[in-house]
């Protein structure tokens, strides 16, 4: 069962994107910043896929996805961002910073589990 | 010490000294530095600081310079202006309420957000603007941390966008909050909505279960029941989270019958792969619905290999008084190694004396 | 009482969140007693009401910082969390001497009381240093009861429980007022009084630590302090040094700009070696 971490200030996003991975068979940890995040990444060490937001206090999802790239160990590690920011300079500066996947919120569920399928390269 | 202006100039230790100086003698003067440092140091234990600092400086005019932060392309920049904006809510006010209407829905979102972070619950007025807003996702988050600021008034308003509501994260969210604001009148205007839940998407029926605890009252359990034996699988957490909302709300007029139906739900419950913190909560919530004659099985989980069940029944017997276990629990600290659960015990066991 | 699992988690979800540190499953029961018990001194009729006190209310985060300590354990002993010790001692440290070639090692002990987190990293520095490179504890404390008990390094059977046995014998005199910390432990390991809140005052102590010990005293402040204590730390540290909070505490909850890294199946922190500037 792969392992999703769901990066999101907001507890409503984060049970709502947990249910629907959850009901998909996914195992799921969540985080409420990226700092905490990162920390969770580093902790665990067996994270399959990282969903994450961007605007947080704390740590912004770029500057997390930043620090997670600049680790040889995490260089490959699936990253979906899902995010309210839908302009086009958003999406280029989240694909730079080392995201494999750019989704728009509100995410549909059948879109959120299909890209983490994609991201993983498996069902569940 | 290098002369004040200079800040750009300063090495990470002088600057980290000069920060706290600004902050102690509250040198608004040096506003501007600030904000320029915030926008283009790259050192984070400075942009930290200089977060820090600008969070605490007094000055009536500083918040409208931070408001226009919120605009920044750097998200660092604009998150950190959303939290320093929360923090200096005594002059933020008119900024934020401004930046509500900005033509930008990502600052009207940052600005929602920032009035969430305030955590009083009187931002709750100026929140429920974007209720109206044209962007889902900003009415998402309204009704979210009206929700969770406990806007009571505004339950009626979350029920009328529920109705028309066809994102379904917007579904969801208006049944969280409604679950946290709402009351029983609501529960009933929702369930005309989904007559069967059964049939409801898993990961809707989850915010769902949880309103239909809340409120509920008997003659709920069958369909809590029926939707927890069917999903308890998936959704453990919330089904026994929703069985203790349940109980809670209806114990005493519960009738024998049903406090039986749900303990054999429960028992079985903990026989299931689940994690041993739900298996805890299950353990007490048998003893918080206190069928009878329940000596033998609370005896059976106090001698578990699960530390997590262990404390339950440790729970259980101080809450049902249950003073024949004095003796067990003295055998379990002679060889408890949990410090936590030893610490239980202990308690348990005074309790039971001054009974 | 309306406190479940549910609302252990919203609890333990605010502890993390303001503290950074991790409240476990198995305190559940001793968070709810003692929720419990201020619901009653406060006359709150729920623990929802209560929480809600705590979220919205609690000015000052006065009633928040005394739950959080009434959770967690206020015991010292020698070799406490060793699995942190032992990244410590078989990677941090030689990584510092290696990469610095370094020929002394500063170590400082933040917020040491009985002395046996201090004594416990000079028995380290002694087995892992080569005779060739010195080493030197700085322990401080503001406690001056704590601070004598350390000096006098007598110490009870259950201070030394975890204390591996050869080392009891090498480092350790048993007398009969108990076992005593020998002069060979204690010369590396300097006890001063400083108060973690006075900036001048630690700063003082030098610039040029490699290690920094702060482990389970920042529960006892408040968020603002707390920042302002690492930010001490950081500046007294050497590019490159490593700090340890306790196990249960995440530094990223009070600051992002030290570097985690992952050392010997554990988590570190380091100050960066280069700062971006």
């Amino acid at each position: 069962m792969a392992k999703i971490l769901i990066v999101d200030d907001s507890q409503m996003t984060r049970n709502f994107h947990a249910y629907i991975l959850r009901a998909a068979n996914f195992q799921v940890i969540d985080a409420i910043d990226g700092a905490d995040a990162l920390e969770k990444i580093y902790r665990e060490n067996d994270i399959d896929c990282v969903i994450t937001d961007v605007n947080m206090p704390n740590m912004d999802g770029f500057t997390m996805i930043r620090k997670i790239r600049s680790e040889q160990t995490f260089s490959t590690l699936p990253i979906i961002i899902a995010t309210t920011l839908d302009a086009a300079n958003d999406k280029k500066e989240g694909f730079k910073a080392g995201a494999n996947f750019y989704l728009v919120k509100p995410v549909k569920p059948s879109v959120l589990i299909e890209s983490v399928r994609m991201a993983i390269g498996r069902e569940c | 010490m290098q002369h004040s202006g200079s800040l750009r100039q300063m090495n990470t230790k002088q600057l980290l000294k000069e920060l706290n100086q600004i902050s102690a003698v509250n040198d608004t003067t040096k506003i501007e530095e600030l904000i320029a440092l915030l926008v283009e140091d790259r050192r984070e234990i400075v942009r930290e600081m200089v977060v820090d600092v600008l969070k605490r400086l007094k000055d009536p005019n500083l918040p409208e310079k931070i408001a226009a932060l919120l605009h920044a392309q750097d998200a660092f920049v604009r998150n950190s202006a959303a939290s320093i904006l929360a923090r200096q809510w005594d002059w933020s006010k008119e900024a934020l309420v401004e930046s509500l209407k900005d033509k930008d829905k990502n600052v009207r979102k940052l600005a929602i957000d920032a009035l969430y972070e305030v955590g009083d619950p009187s931002t709750v007025d100026f929140i429920s603007i974007a209720l109206d807003d044209e962007d889902v996702n900003n009415v998402i988050a309204a009704v979210e941390y009206i929700g969770d600021l406990g806007g009571h008034g505004y339950a009626e308003k979350i029920l009328q966008i529920l109705s028309r509501a066809e994102d379904q994260f917007l579904i969801c969210s208006c049944l969280e909050a409604l679950a946290k604001i709402g009351d029983p009148q609501c529960l009933h205007e929702v369930e005309k909505r989904f007559s069967s839940p059964l049939s409801m998407e898993d990961f809707m029926l989850m915010p769902y279960l949880r309103l239909l605890a809340k409120f509920s009252q008997p003659q709920h359990l069958e369909v809590l029941l029926e939707i927890a034996e069917a999903k308890l699988n998936i959704a453990y957490k919330e089904i026994i989270d929703s069985m203790a909302l349940f109980i809670n709300r209806n114990k005493s007029s519960l009738k024998e019958h049903e406090k039986k139906q749900i303990h054999t739900f429960l028992t079985q419950a903990i026989s299931k792969n689940i994690p041993s913190a739900n298996k805890y909560e299950i353990v007490s919530l048998i003893g918080r619905l206190g069928a009878e004659n329940l000596s033998d099985e609370v005896r059976t989980y106090l001698q578990s290999d699960d530390p997590m069940i262990r404390l339950g029944a440790i729970e259980v017997i101080g809450t049902l008084k249950m003073t024949d276990f004095e003796a067990d629990l003295q055998a379990l600290l002679e060889k408890e190694k949990d410090e936590d659960l030893r610490l239980a015990a202990i308690f348990t066991l005074e309790q039971l004396k001054g009974e | 009482m309306d406190f479940g699992f549910h609302e252990f988690k919203t609890v333990r979800d605010m502890i993390y969140a303001k503290t950074g540190i991790f409240v476990s499953d198995q305190k559940v029961y001793l968070l709810k007693k003692r929720i419990q018990d201020r619901i009653n001194a406060l006359q709150f009729s729920s623990a929802s009401e209560y929480i809600r006190f705590l979220k919205f209310s609690d000015h000052g985060g006065k009633e928040f910082n005394n739950l959080v300590i009434a959770t967690t354990v206020n015991e010292t002993y020698f070799f406490r969390e060793f699995p942190q010790l032992q990244i410590f001692a078989e990677y941090c440290l030689p990584e510092v001497v290696e990469r610095a070639k370094k020929s002394s090692v500063r170590i400082l002990s933040a917020g040491c009381s009985t002395g046996e987190e201090p004594y416990t990293l000079s028995i380290i520095c002694q087995e892992m240093l080569t005779p060739q490179c010195n080493f030197f504890v700085e322990a401080i404390d503001i406690d001056d009861r704590a601070l004598s008990t350390a000096l006098r390094g007598i110490y009870d059977e259950r201070s030394v429980r975890d204390v591996p046995h050869t080392y009891l014998e090498k480092y350790f005199e048993a007398t009969p007022e108990g076992y005593a910390v020998k002069d060979f432990v204690r010369r590396y390991v300097n006890f001063s009084k400083v108060n973690l809140f006075d900036q001048t005052q630690l700063t003082s102590l030098g610039h040029d630590f490699d290690f920094v010990f702060c482990r389970n005293v920042l529960i006892y402040f408040s968020d603002d302090s707390r920042r302002k204590v690492i930010e001490g730390f950081y500046t007294m540290m050497k590019p490159g040094g490593y700090i340890f909070l306790g196990h249960s505490e995440s530094l990223s909850r009070i600051t992002t700009a030290f570097k985690l890294k992952r050392m010997g199946g554990g988590l570190v922190y380091q100050k960066p070696l280069i700062e971006e500037g």
